[in-house]
């Protein structure tokens, strides 16, 4: 027992402990410079500092805790009479690193206060206080002085990141590591999620942030004692967990079952590096738009998401944007053309035959285009929605707009998708392909009126009403004609194109 | 050498030569056809305006008439019967300088076919001066003001045009040859052929947003891009030393950490 718990507790304080204290001390450093504050108010404004505590705190604790968990040695457990008391030795390891997590930053934090005037009461004097009134007053009002409400404050974190660590303990007995990674930054997102989203913290038992900030329990009469419980009946739970059921491994009835052609092909597609691509390059604009949007006088997140759709009017030329448009529209496609080339050049008789039928080469092809632009379009938002929240862009009432936009602009690289197929099962070059549907963006250029209604790049806000304004489209429309287009397309491969492709 | 050269140009022939005929006439109809829409002062900007098309597909117009011509000799395993014939070397050496040399004599004749059209063969230019000088109140030039190597454009055209169809054709063969590289290591025919235009499209955008937009390889293409106050020498040297770099950075990550050999191995 004694013996594993010291050594959980070696293996915490190591030298990753000095970027915690960096971390800490740094930003307690920059709140020093310019505070008015007395020192008890200093430590208390300190150990509750919201930005601290989400943004870096519990990032380098979950970081620390997924550093800690390991698999479990024989010759350790075999010295255990109960796996329930290995357990326990694991999880007291926990409660003594945690003590010296959040006393490591009150002594840093009561250090760096050295110098500050005493005064041991919420009132505040001068300065500039943003913020830190609404926090005192709720403060004031469950506790009698700043020192006692920080001493509280900072058990409560103990406590709370215990039982954070615990649940992550019992999940990576249960689970395979990677998959309590996942858990970890799931639950992480949520709670950002649920502190910019107001209204989605009402199931209090879901955000962890709740167990470990005290003052978000404040919200609203009755949510501490909630917290407390659900910390309760986590501990129950994990406690009857491991007593009784410690030599169970969950299984996963709904195997998926990863046969056949689509799921070959799939391997070939979804691929770390083209996700990475997709990524960077989703990112790199998403941060130029931000950088643009920003400047602007009450910036919103619509209107980050509108510059970020813009695409290229019609009847105009603006080169960046034309570019930027061929570069957001193209990228998946280039991807899907590299990848129809690579399944071009290795078709074999051998495939051929297992396959049966020509058309389950074809839908297989399809079916995985669907997906990976579906993919392209779902982290497209996504990048767009964490953007927006890391740089405090409201985010409120834009969940028809995404939908649409996020439809149009599938339908849309879509249509661009079977425009491609259909060439390429006409003359079997993906190059030509390729270029073809690239160059029938530059429609759009032509001096005419029609072309706004031309299907490839509509998904263009730039031919949107929401920009042009009576002459423009609306997104039914927009909807409407890729969407036609693309049940054209897809009727056409399906009935009759997939016969030529495999040089029949 | 000269036999091998030889060989190699009777591989590309028709495809180089079907690119120089189609793009050698788009040049001449868009230099005596697109100026009429626009204001113009000297018989030379018409082939400035006409090229503005050309100029985006450059990079396609170098390297899709010859990125293929390694590819399919790696692909078949042509190149292992090569060997007990011919260096290694002195193969891909002479393969490499029919490829450049055609692609950038290709891009020096179309441009240059632009440049004469301009100048000799559509009708003069009606000069429509709008710039007002702000001390004498007289209309003058704007070209001669405002434009690159202003005084060499309006004096003497032809020297303008035939310094920078070179120059072009220089790129162009340098385009080719990142084709080339491209194409001794990678499988995959799509991306030899489109590699250098996404390149080039990535680039521009980069620099552009990044906002050194005199840096891009564009703007060493055509140092109207952007204006000519912000032109510099570097303008010239940044764009095509950066794919310098991209193709010195490609080789090493191939043959160095991929350890991928150009002959089947």
């Amino acid at each position: 027992m004694k013996a594993i718990v010291l050594r959980d507790v070696r293996q915490f304080f190591t030298g990753k402990i000095l970027f915690l204290l960096f971390g800490c001390f740094l930003f307690g450093f920059a709140e020093r410079q310019a505070t008015s504050l007395s020192y008890e108010q200093f430590v208390l404004n300190m150990i509750t500092e919201h930005y601290y505590l989400t943004y870096f705190m519990i990032p380098v604790f979950l970081l620390f805790t997924y550093k800690n968990l390991e698999d479990d040695m024989d010759y350790v457990l075999i010295r255990s009479r109960y796996y329930w008391q290995y357990f326990l030795a694991k999880a007291s390891a926990f409660l003594l690193n945690m003590i010296g997590f959040v006393g490591i930053q009150f002594i840093v934090m009561m250090l760096l206060g050295i110098g500050l005037r005493k005064d041991n009461s919420f009132l505040l004097f001068g300065g500039n206080h943003f913020g830190i009134e609404e926090l005192f007053i709720e403060y004031a009002n469950h506790f009698s002085t700043p020192l006692h409400a920080s001493i509280v404050a900072g058990a409560y974190m103990i406590v709370g990141l215990t039982v954070v660590s615990i649940i992550f303990l019992l999940l990576h007995h249960f689970l395979e590591k990677k998959v309590v990674s996942v858990v970890m930054i799931t639950i992480y997102f949520f709670m950002t999620l649920g502190l910019k989203i107001p209204g989605l913290n009402v199931i209090p038992i879901l955000f962890m942030d709740n167990y470990i900030i005290l003052h978000h329990n404040f919200t609203a009469s009755g949510k501490i004692v909630m917290s407390l419980i659900s910390m309760l009946i986590i501990l129950i739970v994990t406690g009857i967990l491991v007593k009784y059921f410690w030599q169970k491994r969950p299984k996963w009835t709904m195997k998926f079952r990863k046969r056949g052609i689509t799921f070959y092909y799939a391997r070939y597609l979804f691929t770390k590096r083209n996700v990475a691509i997709l990524l960077a390059v989703l990112f790199f604009i998403s941060l130029w738009k931000v950088v643009n949007v920003s400047f602007e006088e009450e910036a919103m997140a619509g209107d980050y998401f509108l510059s970020m759709f813009y695409g290229h009017g019609v009847n105009e030329f603006n080169m960046i944007s034309f570019i930027e448009m061929l570069i957001l529209n193209g990228g998946p496609l280039y991807l899907l053309a590299i990848f129809v080339e690579t399944i071009h050049n290795e078709q074999n008789l051998g495939l051929t035959i297992r396959m049966k039928h020509k058309r389950n080469w074809t839908l297989a092809i399809l079916q995985i285009a669907v997906a990976f632009i579906t993919l392209y379009v779902v982290l497209m938002i996504g990048v767009g929605i964490v953007i927006c929240m890391i740089v405090n862009l409201p985010i409120d009432g834009l969940t028809v707009f995404l939908i649409q936009l996020s439809l149009l602009k599938f339908l849309d690289v879509l249509f661009q998708f079977l425009l491609f197929f259909m060439l390429f099962i006409w003359k079997r070059n993906v190059t030509m392909a390729f270029l073809i549907v690239l160059a029938s963006n530059a429609i759009s250029l032509l001096p005419m009126m029609w072309v706004i209604y031309f299907p490839t790049g509509l998904s263009s806000m730039a031919r949107n009403t929401l920009i042009l304004g009576q002459k423009g489209i609306t997104f039914q429309i927009g909807m409407l004609i890729l969407g036609s287009c693309v049940l054209l397309q897809w009727a056409y491969i399906k009935f009759h194109g997939y016969k030529k492709v495999l040089g029949g | 050498m000269k036999m091998l050269m030889l060989l190699e140009w009777r591989k590309v022939k028709w495809p180089v030569l079907i690119m120089l005929l189609i793009a050698t006439a788009a040049s001449m109809i868009l230099s005596s056809t697109l100026y009429k829409g626009y204001s113009l002062e000297y018989d030379l900007e018409a082939w400035e305006v006409g090229m503005e098309y050309l100029n985006f597909l450059f990079p396609l117009i170098a390297a899709l008439p010859v990125g293929w011509l390694m590819y399919y000799e790696r692909k078949n395993n042509f190149l292992i019967y090569t060997l007990p014939r011919v260096s290694k070397r002195k193969y891909l050496l002479s393969k490499w300088i029919v490829l450049a040399l055609s692609a950038g004599v290709t891009m020096f004749i179309i441009m240059f076919a632009g440049v004469l059209t301009a100048l000799y063969l559509k009708p003069e230019i009606i000069p429509e001066l709008v710039l007002v000088d702000p001390i004498t109140g007289e209309l003058i030039s704007q070209i001669l003001s405002h434009h690159f190597l202003g005084e060499l454009f309006a004096n003497h055209p032809l020297v303008y045009g035939l310094l920078l169809s070179v120059w072009r054709g220089l790129l162009a063969a340098l385009v080719a040859t990142f084709a080339f590289v491209l194409s001794l290591y990678i499988e995959n025919l799509f991306i030899i052929l489109t590699g250098p235009f996404i390149y080039w499209i990535l680039e521009n955008f980069i620099l552009s947003v990044l906002g050194i937009p005199q840096y891009r390889l564009v703007t060493a293409f055509d140092p109207t891009a952007v204006s000519s106050s912000m032109i510099n020498g570097y303008s010239f040297v940044a764009g095509p030393l950066l794919l310098v770099l991209l193709m010195i950075f490609l080789v090493f990550y191939f043959k160095r950490i991929k350890k991928m050999t150009v002959y089947p191995s």
